[in-house]
């Protein structure tokens, strides 16, 4: 298999389409798949990093846990749900672009899309509502955690949100056949920003 | 294999909503501060058990991918070990219950 992956990729030629559908490279992977992975495991370093960093100081500020109660459990719960439905709609498009049904991949793209707006309209809501009562990432440790980390996963979210956003483009244009895989490498990306959401809001709202 | 999938899905689905409300009423269950963390990052732990390997199919890759995941564990764990001198300078009553 090595071999022929590798005489594949020497016989292209400079403006040749990248081969898609089975194609995998030397290691068995889409080279989609495997940089996916491999993007997800430095974001590992990056959350953990911090996610290791906030339990560690939580443990020595027990008075950060009354601070926490000013935050709002219910738009936490909120979007936690919110979230969860949008990934569902998520896994929804990839099967559906495995499945060669594509009004049903504009339409879930399109759904997960809306949840993920509505996501960062939760957490602006939750933003300006601290700001309004004195709390700003200067105001303390737990709010310097707090700004930080929700600030970075929401960036996430915009991030899934563009590459969704040009899928959806090519989709609508009906030119997504020779992209298609991306939906599921997408969904994996996707998936992961949502089991970063998993740990964070039990840590910022739960912990006691 | 498309109605497995879908039935997969939407039980994965299920399964992650009802942790999810379980998370959120335990902490009305008033239990011990070391009982009611446990359980609150158990259900997360299982939670991404559940996404990492039914929604993104980890169960289906090859030992390159776990390899690529094993890195930031090992990494996240040398953080951890690290700071654990910081935090045992500090009365941490979190372990004073143990």
């Amino acid at each position: 298999m090595e071999k022929s992956a590798t005489v594949s990729l020497t016989a292209m030629n400079p403006g040749d389409q990248l081969p898609t559908g089975n194609y995998s490279g030397p290691a068995g992977l889409t080279p989609g798949r495997l940089g996916i992975w491999a993007l997800i495991s430095s974001e590992i370093v990056l959350f953990a990093g911090l996610f290791g960093s906030f339990i560690l100081f939580r443990m020595i500020h027990p008075e950060w846990s009354e601070e926490a109660r000013h935050l709002n459990l219910y738009a936490g719960t909120l979007n936690s749900l919110v979230l969860l439905v949008s990934n569902f709609f998520m896994m929804k498009a990839s099967t559906s672009v495995k499945e060669n049904r594509p009004d049903d991949v504009k339409k879930f793209l399109a759904l997960t899309m809306l949840l993920g707006v509505a996501f960062l309209g939760v957490k602006a809501f939750e933003y300006s509502a601290e700001f309004a009562h004195g709390e700003f990432p200067s105001s303390g440790g737990f709010w310097s955690f707090y700004f930080l980390m929700t600030g970075i996963h929401a960036t996430h979210i915009l991030g899934g949100l563009f590459a969704m956003g040009l899928l959806l483009r090519r989709a609508l244009n009906g030119t997504l056949g020779p992209t298609q895989q991306r939906v599921g490498l997408t969904g994996i990306y996707w998936s992961f920003v949502e089991v970063v959401w998993i740990f964070l809001f039990p840590m910022l709202y739960l912990l006691a | 294999m498309s109605t497995n999938t879908k039935t997969s899905h939407g039980m994965i689905f299920s399964a992650l909503v009802v942790m999810a409300l379980s998370a959120v009423g335990l902490t009305f269950l008033h239990l011990s501060t070391m009982m009611n963390n446990l359980a609150i990052f158990t259900v997360a732990f299982a939670m991404a058990a559940l996404v990492f390997f039914q929604y993104m199919e980890l169960k289906m890759e090859g030992k390159l991918i776990y390899w690529v995941m094993v890195i930031p564990c090992v990494l996240f764990a040398i953080l951890v070990i690290m700071l654990i001198p910081d935090v045992c300078h500090y009365s941490v009553d979190f372990l004073k219950g143990l």
